[in-house]
């Protein structure tokens, strides 16, 4: 089947996100790649907000002996979720009845309310379980189309998206894009720090985040470039780009420092405990140390092992801090990800196994996403529509070993199900570096395509 | 027209799809054998994955016309109470998460020990890329592989 749409005008609305009011402008015209790569590197300085300021930054990148500067970027992706998108509905005079996998149904019966005109008493939803989601499922467009073709059928019915239709009417996952700046004393010290970040069509920045609080001089800008690609939740939003970007940015600071990644951190942290610069910083500073001295340990990072090349990553997100160090088994074209080393502090750990299982697929999830996938367009049109197009990672490709651990706690638990897989792409980037003597900035790492950013 | 006849999990039986239909969806739709699952149609992510005379193969391509009197195993003929030793070892595991393309895993694990008793790394890589897991249980997979390989 081949659908035509018809044109958008251009628009705007404000909605309400979570507590947070915010205009969306969705303009009319279709979109590509190639346009996409331009607006993120050519981004109007007017249109950059300052977030978050502390200490005189300008001043100190004035006085700067060095200035180490990088870009980092990723593409759109598909959530892909093994069992398409899919409902069973049959609408009747007095009832409807709605069943399948949703992570939303009250939205659901909402929206099918206001769509078919009914009563929300009349309608009923039945969940079944769901073949992932990742964010997917948030979106119940699925169920009111399932509940209108049954309702203009006057029968039941099952509604089963082909792969295609899933692929290419997907919310994506927005497109990307961070400038990292740091500013070094003549004694390579760091004396300031500057990210601006933005995306089509929302910011990744969470200006509050690490390493706000730990230097003097601090500067968090983000830009926006609205657009009409649909897009949505995909498994830790915003964090699953940005943590890569900022976690390999701090390699390139210490290695410039000449200190090692993982005290860099810790004395960073340690500078935040004795003496925080600014307020509101969003992480607990002892946790943070908390993986990364566990990491550090279970990985044996002072005894490397010859032949394998390591990178180190932290983040905090979804209220979980989690450190990664990644083994590599050199090769200038295919590196093997011999081992992943875990260290999870989520709080008091309910179960175990699948605590693990989850932050092993997480860390599959991230790794294989930021070397293979990538979703590009063509006058509005996703150019991947199958899984021979969009390649996801596979069997071969995957970690052989991730052993996981997790910070003994008497904390309240937190999340489990996104904070493993960002700071995975920052150990791999840096474990990639080591592997290759080559930095990646740019996503999907192995696959030679433009994207933009 | 008569029917085509398949041996499915050791029972005949005669459907009444057209021939062209793809294996996948007269198991499902017609069989109502839904342990075997859609996932792209185009035999690229193996969660359609059932035994054709012991080799595993994607149902969702598979005309069913080319099939008459072989014999197909699915998700639910692999054992009589979920007991073939690569499903034990599937729950000894925990391997799934979501659990959709753990039928077309399982089926491809089970076809490969059939005939490989003790698979290196690379043969069970070889034997298993072509099955997607989204949730990126390749981890388990491998250590359940491995464990039902010493049975």
């Amino acid at each position: 089947m081949k659908p035509e749409w018809q044109p958008i005008e251009s628009s705007s609305r404000n909605v309400n996100l979570f507590g947070r009011n915010i205009d969306i402008v969705t303009p009319a015209g279709l979109e590509d790649t190639t346009g996409h790569y331009v607006s993120l590197q050519k981004v109007n300085p007017k249109d950059v907000k300052v977030v978050r300021k502390d200490g005189n930054p300008d001043e100190a990148f004035k006085n700067a002996a060095f200035i180490l500067e990088r870009t980092y970027s990723c593409p759109f992706l598909a959530h892909s979720t093994m069992e398409p998108m899919n409902f069973f509905a049959n609408v009747q005079k007095d009832k409807v009845s709605l069943t399948g996998p949703i992570q939303t149904p009250e939205f659901l019966e909402k929206a099918v309310a206001a769509r078919l005109n009914v009563p929300l008493e009349n309608i009923e939803v039945n969940l079944t379980r769901m073949g992932g989601g990742f964010g997917r499922r948030l979106y119940g467009h699925f169920g009111v189309e399932a509940a209108v073709i049954s309702q203009r059928m006057n029968a039941p019915i099952k509604l089963i998206y082909t792969r295609e239709d899933d692929m290419t009417c997907g919310v994506y996952r927005p497109a990307y894009s961070a400038v990292y700046k740091a500013a070094f004393d003549k004694n390579k010290q760091l004396i300031g720090f500057h990210v601006t970040a933005g995306g089509i069509p929302e910011s990744p920045l969470s200006a509050n985040r690490f390493p706000a609080g730990c230097v003097d001089n601090y500067l968090a800008e983000e830009w926006t470039v609205p657009s009409n690609i649909s897009v949505g939740a995909f498994r830790a939003p915003r964090s699953n780009f940005i943590a890569g970007a900022e976690q390999s940015f701090l390699d390139e600071v210490a290695e410039y420092m000449q200190v090692d990644p993982i005290d860099m951190r810790i004395s960073l942290f340690e500078r935040s405990k004795s003496k925080p610069v600014g307020e509101k910083n969003d992480y607990d500073a002892d946790r943070y140390i908390g993986v990364l001295k566990l990491v550090k340990e279970k990985s044996g990072w002072d005894k490397p092992v010859s032949g394998l090349a390591r990178g180190v990553a932290a983040y905090f997100c979804h209220d979980s801090y989690v450190a990664h160090v990644i083994d590599l088994i050199p090769d200038k074209t295919n590196p093997i990800v011999k081992k992943v080393t875990t260290a999870v502090d989520c709080g008091i750990v309910i179960n175990p196994d699948a605590a693990t299982n989850l932050s092993q697929g997480a860390v599959v999830d991230a790794l294989g996403h930021s070397m293979y996938s990538a979703v590009t367009f063509e006058k509005g049109v996703p150019q991947q529509s199958n899984f021979d197009g969009y390649r996801l990672i596979r069997h071969n490709e995957a970690p052989k070993e991730i052993e996981v651990h997790f910070v003994a706690s008497t904390v309240s638990p937190t999340g489990m199900g996104e904070p493993s897989g960002p700071p995975a792409i920052g150990a791999y980037a840096n474990a990639l570096y080591k592997a290759t003597g080559k930095r990646f900035y740019h996503q999907p790492f192995l696959v030679d395509q433009k994207v933009p950013g | 027209m008569a029917g085509i006849s398949l041996i499915i999990n050791g029972k005949s039986q005669v459907i009444s799809a057209d021939p062209s239909t793809p294996l996948l969806w007269v198991l499902r739709d017609e069989l109502g054998l839904v342990g075997t699952k859609f996932g792209c149609g185009i035999a690229s992510c193996g969660a359609c994955t059932v035994h054709v005379e012991g080799v595993a193969t994607r149902s969702c391509i598979l005309p069913v016309a080319s099939l008459a009197g072989k014999n197909i195993t699915t998700i639910e003929g692999l054992s009589e109470n979920g007991d073939h030793p690569v499903q034990v070892a599937w729950l000894e595991n925990d391997v799934p998460q979501c659990g959709y393309c753990q039928s077309g895993q399982i089926m491809s694990a089970a076809a490969l020990l059939a005939q490989n008793v003790s698979p290196s790394d690379e043969d069970i890589d070889n034997a298993m890329m072509g099955n997607i897991c989204r949730c990126g249980t390749y981890v388990r997979i491998k250590s359940a592989i491995k464990q039902a390989a010493k049975k």
